[in-house]
């Protein structure tokens, strides 16, 4: 664990100083600062809506970028810059590189997200608060369920750019990686595509029923991570909101482990 | 310059029985590389490669860029598989994680973590070895004395030289006391004082019983420091020895005056010697740099009633060897320069001058 954590380190102080990243950090800073400050101009039902909503598709949208960046070249980055030969020339076992590289870029998502979150909470709860003299706690609990719920996504999404990176160009990676996080939003697209329905009129090839099953079940399920219709709405609610949030997190960790294992595996056998 | 090439036995190519000079027979062997070939699709980067490296011994790795040096290192380092054959590092597996804790690797030109400095970078490597504490911050310290870096240790990386770099690579390459170092290019880009520094490292190191495979185009710095060099070409060892077996040899050139020597005597020369240039009462003869060869061209003078006025012994130099080698290689694969260097041209009209 402590390799593990060593080089989880390293790689978490390496990337916090790449441009790259801050650049989507303060584009997100910056977006979330000018939607409060204009969203004012509308109703007060509008202009907390519109806080919310452009706060937290900025702080995902971001997230992904950062994530997706981040992971894809973790590795590529590390056999480029030579750096990996000084590391798994000492006794040093690839899963525990594998591994560390994860957590360190899961440390560096974590604190870009959480800047990002506490900064929209910040605002959000003063516009609350002095603005329309509302009590900002729910608003900010709903808000704080919602960054942890993109955290866990971006986990999940980071875990899938990792794997891809173990056998895979950054190039390659970057498309593969947003094309799995897009049909993995669009879960219930591919749901519906995968039923083979009970209309003799219009019968769907069993071939393509088939294909959209494998990528219904294989595909990590991102949708289930989006969760600000309810925060932004407060008619809409989730049943069993904390078991329902409970289970995404555990989805996403043991999705996780399973794409570490398998891409650890592969790392083992692949060249460096 | 006599070219007298040396053709390496099967036996002598396989490293066995070769123990360096000074060296009793039945030490360890560091490192064993059996039968290695490793292929990339249709390219043979190392194509059957069999040598061993003794226990406290430097051992040179030549060749030209593309030779399959960087292959083999990273094959020793379990960092690439072989395709075929057997590779042991101390009697084990290369990558074996036991192994690992007795050897070190420098690549070329390395690189770390900018944002760290070098104490810290150096301590990075001390924790991969379980290092902590205050044995660690002990060890760092002597290191980067060791490599000059003392009053350097707290700057960050960015502000770093190459050759800074590198000494930060060594040490941070001799971190766990290693047995077995792995030196790819060590003063490659360096300024003539850490060149010169770097070389005294290796040979400090030596000093203290560590086996070093180095592989590097300074040549003249592999001819001061190694005990024994291999010298591959397209993936195939073509040389290997001791450093002193490989560039023995060279040639003598005898000047003689009032030579006058009969048909028989002129044709007696003609085998006795590798080039023979009269001009005008003056007879330059090359031979061979052996003692039968040096004292049948003198006795040949004596008897032709010609008086020896100078005798100069040429040293060949392992640039010479190498550059023997890697041109025979370019010859048989096609891939030689079409226009010859400065070097070749002279010796080209020599050739004829020697011929007309």
């Amino acid at each position: 664990m402590n390799t593990i954590w060593l080089i989880a380190s390293g790689t978490f102080g390496e990337a916090m100083r790449r441009k790259v990243l801050l650049i989507f950090l303060f584009a997100g800073l910056a977006i979330i600062l000018m939607g409060v400050a204009f969203a004012g101009l509308a109703t007060q039902a509008r202009d907390l809506t519109v806080t919310k909503s452009l706060g937290l598709g900025v702080i995902s949208l971001a997230g992904v970028f950062i994530s997706v960046i981040l992971y894809i070249t973790l590795i590529p980055q590390e056999i480029e810059r030579r750096t990996i030969y000084s590391i798994l020339s000492k006794p040093v076992q690839r899963y525990q590189f594998l591994c560390g590289k994860f957590l360190g870029g899961l440390m560096t998502v974590l604190l870009n997200i959480a800047l990002m979150g506490m900064v929209f909470i910040l605002l959000v709860a003063a516009k609350q608060w002095f603005q329309y003299g509302l009590n900002p706690g729910p608003a900010v609990l709903a808000i704080s369920k919602g960054i942890l719920m993109i955290f866990f996504q971006m986990t999940l999404l980071g875990a899938v750019a990792m794997f891809f990176s173990v056998f895979l160009s950054p190039f390659v990676n970057f498309f593969l990686t947003f094309a799995v996080w897009l049909l993995g939003n669009a879960s219930s697209l591919t749901e519906a595509l995968a039923d083979p329905g009970n209309d003799p009129t219009h019968p769907k090839s069993a071939f393509v029923v088939g294909i959209f099953k494998v990528l219904h079940v294989v595909i990590p399920n991102f949708a289930n991570y989006n969760i600000q219709n309810p925060i932004i709405n407060p008619h809409e609610h989730i049943t069993n909101e904390p078991i329902y949030i409970a289970w995404n997190i555990l989805y996403a960790i043991v999705y996780t482990a399973i794409l570490l294992t398998v891409g650890s595996l592969i790392f083992d056998k692949r060249e460096v | 310059m006599a070219q007298d090439t040396i053709i390496p036995s099967p036996d002598a190519l396989s490293g066995n029985g070769m123990a360096p000079p000074g060296f009793k027979d039945g030490i360890g062997k560091a490192i064993e590389i059996k039968n290695l070939v490793k292929q990339y699709k249709k390219v043979t980067a190392v194509n059957n490669i069999s040598l061993d490296v003794y226990e406290g011994e430097i051992f040179g790795f030549l060749g030209p860029n593309g030779a399959g040096k960087t292959t083999t290192i990273k094959t020793l380092l379990g960092l690439i598989f072989p395709t075929a054959g057997e590779v042991l590092v101390l009697g084990k597996p290369a990558g074996d994680i036991d192994v690992k804790e007795k050897l070190s690797y420098l690549p070329e030109s390395p690189y770390f973590y900018e944002h760290m400095t070098a104490s810290e970078v150096v301590g990075f490597y001390g924790s991969l070895f379980g290092l902590s504490g205050t044995t660690k911050q002990k060890r760092v310290d002597e290191l980067l004395e060791l490599v000059g870096l003392q009053n350097a240790g707290k700057k960050s990386l960015r502000a770093f030289s190459k050759g800074m770099l590198q000494r930060v690579g060594i040490a941070q390459a001799l971190i766990n006391d290693p047995k077995v170092l792995f030196f790819d290019e060590p003063t490659s880009g360096l300024d003539p004082v850490a060149h010169r520094d770097i070389r005294d490292l290796i040979l400090h190191l030596k000093s203290e019983g560590r086996t070093i495979f180095l592989s590097s185009h300074q040549l003249s710095d592999v001819e001061l420091v190694c005990d024994r060099v291999s010298i591959l070409h397209g993936g195939k060892i073509r040389r290997l020895g001791h450093v002193d077996e490989l560039i023995a040899g060279g040639s003598v050139e005898v000047v003689a005056e009032g030579v006058k020597a009969t048909e028989t005597q002129m044709a007696q020369l003609r085998d006795l010697s590798s080039k023979s240039e009269l001009v005008e009462n003056t007879l330059t003869i090359t031979t061979a740099a052996s003692t039968e060869s040096k004292n049948r061209v003198l006795d040949w003078v004596r008897a032709a009633g010609g008086n020896v006025l100078s005798m100069t012994q040429t040293r060949r130099t392992l640039e010479d060897i190498f550059y023997e080698v890697v041109h025979q290689g370019e010859l048989e694969t096609g891939t030689a320069f079409t226009v010859p260097s400065a070097l070749e041209k002279n010796s080209m009209e020599k050739n004829l001058v020697e011929k007309n």
